[in-house]
């Protein structure tokens, strides 16, 4: 299998993965979502959201970053630096798992 | 970058209700109970007779699995299994599996009597978020006077503490009648000691077929009235804070951000308002809710279309459109069953020195 030579791959993390026991949608473009066992709601900005919605369905981070560069129109070394930033950050409230 | 805080579930539901996403779904997997309760909205036949329901069969596990996924695509977040008994299902534990694998929050409704540890141990790795389970007395004797089933007190309880031992939150839910009015301050220290939430409901909901079970069964006027005079039941804030809709509010969200299956697939805009939209089992689910007559109908209601009521002349904020479909046979004439919650609770609010604001002396006057 070929791999993606963009220095993106090297910063983003392999995998992320959606913390089993959340519950979660995207509506409208928001992605909300709750935590059953703290009984707390997030809600995701709009870009935090796409990458939300791209690794429920299966994508990798590298697959996220490459459609928030569509979406938002901005460079994939930006979108890598941003979607990165998002998933540590959603890692460090729990919202991530590892794989 | 998530934000947290509690007025987000309210922009989560104004932006649901803006575009009629289905938020909030009860699915009825049967009408099939092991008890015998009296006050129940079911009529009897549906809940003694099999899998087969009104001449058609209950939806099959893998129909339910597939109305999940079309559930979870048309934004569903918040799902309540109930029945009937849904214990009498032996496929649960695969539909609840199925549905943490869509990334619901769920919550079911039961009467916990056939809860085994195992289902217990099964729920919480399903991630169920709630149990409510249906507590009618304080004992044995008062309890299993209602659920017609004798023993049945005892094994509620065993499946409560096997839910809590498995970690799953408990609600009891207490519906108030005649038979069981004086008992509730021991109910709630039952649930307290259970380190079990409560809800208390003094409002008895009419038969599915039109029965009044409210008058039969449910509490007198005054009994009413008593019940919401308690600060316990009815805190302060839900009589004064009450938001008086405006006059192209909907009534509630019916058919708009919540909605009910039943057990043959019939979906209908609410639990109560039994007006069938159409069925999954022929329809897909998005189909259904973006395109059926019934449910652009029943969107289509606001304040200012509903009628004064026949008995008092007014309209009641407490106006429950499945309520009145079923008594009235209309949605927007307010039923009789609303009329007396409103007085009573004007006549509570009365007794507490507080000035409630449950009706408008009629549609058109309406803020």
């Amino acid at each position: 299998m070929k791999t993606n030579p963009s220095p993106l791959n090297a910063r983003l993390p392999r995998e992320g993965r959606i913390a089993a026991r959340l519950a979660h949608r995207v509506i409208e473009g928001q992605a909300f979502v709750l935590d059953p066992k703290e009984n707390v709601l997030h809600r995701l900005n709009p870009s935090a959201s796409l990458v939300w919605k791209a690794l429920s369905e299966g994508k990798t981070p590298g697959q996220a970053a490459q459609s928030l560069a569509q979406e938002f129109e901005v460079g994939l070394e930006e979108a890598g630096r941003d979607t990165a930033s998002f998933i540590s950050e959603l890692r460090d409230k729990g919202l991530l798992e590892d794989a | 970058m998530p934000e947290a805080g509690p007025s987000l579930l309210e922009e989560l539901h104004g932006l649901a209700e803006s575009a009629f996403v289905p938020l909030t779904m009860v699915l009825e997997l049967t009408h099939r109970c092991n008890q015998d309760c009296g006050h129940c909205y079911l009529p009897r036949t549906s809940r003694t007779a099999g899998p087969r329901t009104g001449g058609s069969s209950e939806l099959g596990t893998e129909e339910w699995l597939r109305v999940l996924g079309e559930l979870a695509d048309a934004g569903t977040l918040f799902l309540t299994f109930t029945g009937g008994e849904v214990l009498l299902r032996k496929d649960l534990p695969v539909i609840l599996a199925a549905a943490r694998q869509r990334s619901f929050r769920v919550e079911v409704f039961t009467n916990a009597s056939l809860l085994t540890a195992r289902d217990a141990d099964l729920w919480a790795d399903a991630g169920v978020a709630a149990v409510g389970v249906s507590v009618y007395g304080p004992d044995a004797a008062c309890h299993d006077a209602v659920t017609g089933t004798p023993g049945s007190f005892d094994r509620t309880l065993s499946g409560i503490r096997l839910l809590r031992k498995a970690g799953i939150p408990v609600k009891f839910k207490i519906p108030l009648m005649a038979g069981n009015a004086s008992t509730y301050p021991a109910i709630l220290a039952l649930a307290r000691s259970m380190d079990a939430a409560w809800q208390v409901d003094p409002v008895l909901t009419p038969g599915n077929d039109g029965s009044d079970i409210p008058a039969r069964l449910g509490l007198c006027d005054e009994a009413l009235a008593e019940a919401f005079a308690d600060p316990l039941l009815c805190p302060t804030e839900s009589l004064t804070n009450a938001v008086q809709p405006g006059p192209d509010d909907p009534p509630c969200s019916a058919g708009r951000t919540f909605g009910s299956i039943g057990p043959c697939g019939d979906v209908y805009p609410c639990l109560q308002w039994l007006t069938p939209a159409g069925s999954v089992r022929t329809s897909p689910f998005k189909e259904i809710w973006t395109g059926s007559s019934a449910l652009i109908q029943a969107r289509a209601i606001r304040w200012k279309n509903l009628k004064p009521c026949p008995s008092c002349g007014k309209t009641h904020y407490s106006h429950c459109q499945g309520t009145s479909a079923i008594e009235r046979g209309d949605p927007i004439i307010p039923s009789g069953a609303s009329c007396r919650l409103t007085a009573a609770v004007d006549r509570a609010g009365a007794r507490r020195g507080l000035k409630t604001v449950l009706a408008a002396s009629a549609a058109k006057e309406k803020p």
